[in-house]
């Protein structure tokens, strides 16, 4: 037997007992119409996240050039600056003594505490 | 294999998301494609492989000219796709290989694996070789490609499908006389 013979031979050995094809699974025809939807949005996902991320970018660059071109150079300068929150305060009414001792005493009484009558003594001191 | 005008119309089809054309498409091809999966990268996660695939032809059908070309190019697509599985687990592979190897090679089984099925006899023998001379022998010996054709798909020269082709045709005979097949 020469050698092509010997070929021929094993291919036809190989041919004749391939190995078994296992069957593909009882759904996989919907898996697989499945699959090609997923991708699809995938993909389209895909494409509007790189439009987003480039209209991000461009907006990005649009204020910052913004800002740089219409600040003023003293608003940018460190040395001026300007309050950023003003507390206004209403100063206290002039009172008596009267009126003071009268308030001191309301305020403890009001806490539950008796305003003491050495205290209140010695407040008549002053 | 369905022909040129009906593929076309699937083609067309397809490329409009109208799914019984990739239907269409997936069935006149499922065989093929299984079977060469199968034979190249055995019979673990084929389902998972033949669905990636598909999946592929499905996304770039829109770059396909023309519905001649369909039929190598679902097999290029079916190569590259067993291919990236053998990469990425590369590892999984020699794992398998070598207990397919100790399980062939084992003493004890050398009577009786002339009485062996015949058909586990041929998966073993393409088991036992090496990844480039089993592709070779498939796509030539089993799956009938032209040796162009399989240089073509494989990214290598003529001459090395050729020797690869010899290669592995001598290996082949030695491992299946070693086990009691006259050829």
């Amino acid at each position: 037997m020469n050698h092509d013979e010997r070929d021929e031979k094993l291919v036809h050995f190989l041919r004749s007992h391939r190995p078994d094809i296992p069957r593909e699974s009882h759904d996989f025809e919907e898996r697989l119409l499945n699959a090609t939807v997923r991708r699809s949005l995938s993909s389209k996902l895909k494409g509007m996240l790189k439009i987003n991320w480039a209209t991000a970018g461009a907006l990005c660059a649009a204020v910052s050039l913004t800002a740089i071109i219409f600040m003023r150079p003293a608003e940018r300068s460190p040395t001026h600056t300007s309050p950023i929150s003003v507390v206004t305060q209403t100063p206290l009414p002039e009172l008596s003594e009267e009126e003071v001792y009268f308030f001191i005493s309301e305020s403890f009484e009001s806490v539950g505490t008796p305003f003491s009558s050495s205290f209140d003594a010695e407040f008549e001191t002053l | 294999m369905a022909e040129v005008e009906s593929m076309q119309s699937w083609i067309d089809a397809a490329r409009h998301g109208d799914e019984q054309g990739f239907l269409s498409i997936y069935r006149s091809y499922s065989k093929k494609v299984r079977g060469l999966l199968v034979q190249l990268l055995g019979p673990d996660h084929l389902d998972d492989n033949v669905q990636e695939v598909f999946l592929r032809v499905w996304k770039g059908l829109s770059s396909l000219r023309e519905a001649q070309a369909l039929s190598s190019w679902i097999y290029r697509t079916t190569w590259n796709v067993a291919m990236d599985v053998r990469k990425r687990s590369a590892k999984q592979r020699a794992q398998f290989n070598q207990l397919i190897l100790e399980h062939t090679l084992a003493p004890s089984e050398s009577k009786t694996e002339a009485s062996f099925d015949a058909k586990i006899l041929v998966e073993k023998a393409l088991a036992s070789l090496d990844f480039e001379h089993r592709a070779v022998v498939v796509l030539v010996d089993l799956e009938e490609l032209s040796i162009e054709d399989t240089a073509q798909m494989m990214n290598i020269p003529a001459g090395t499908v050729k020797s690869r082709l010899f290669n592995a045709r001598k290996r082949l005979r030695q491992f299946l006389e070693s086990k009691g097949v006259s050829l």
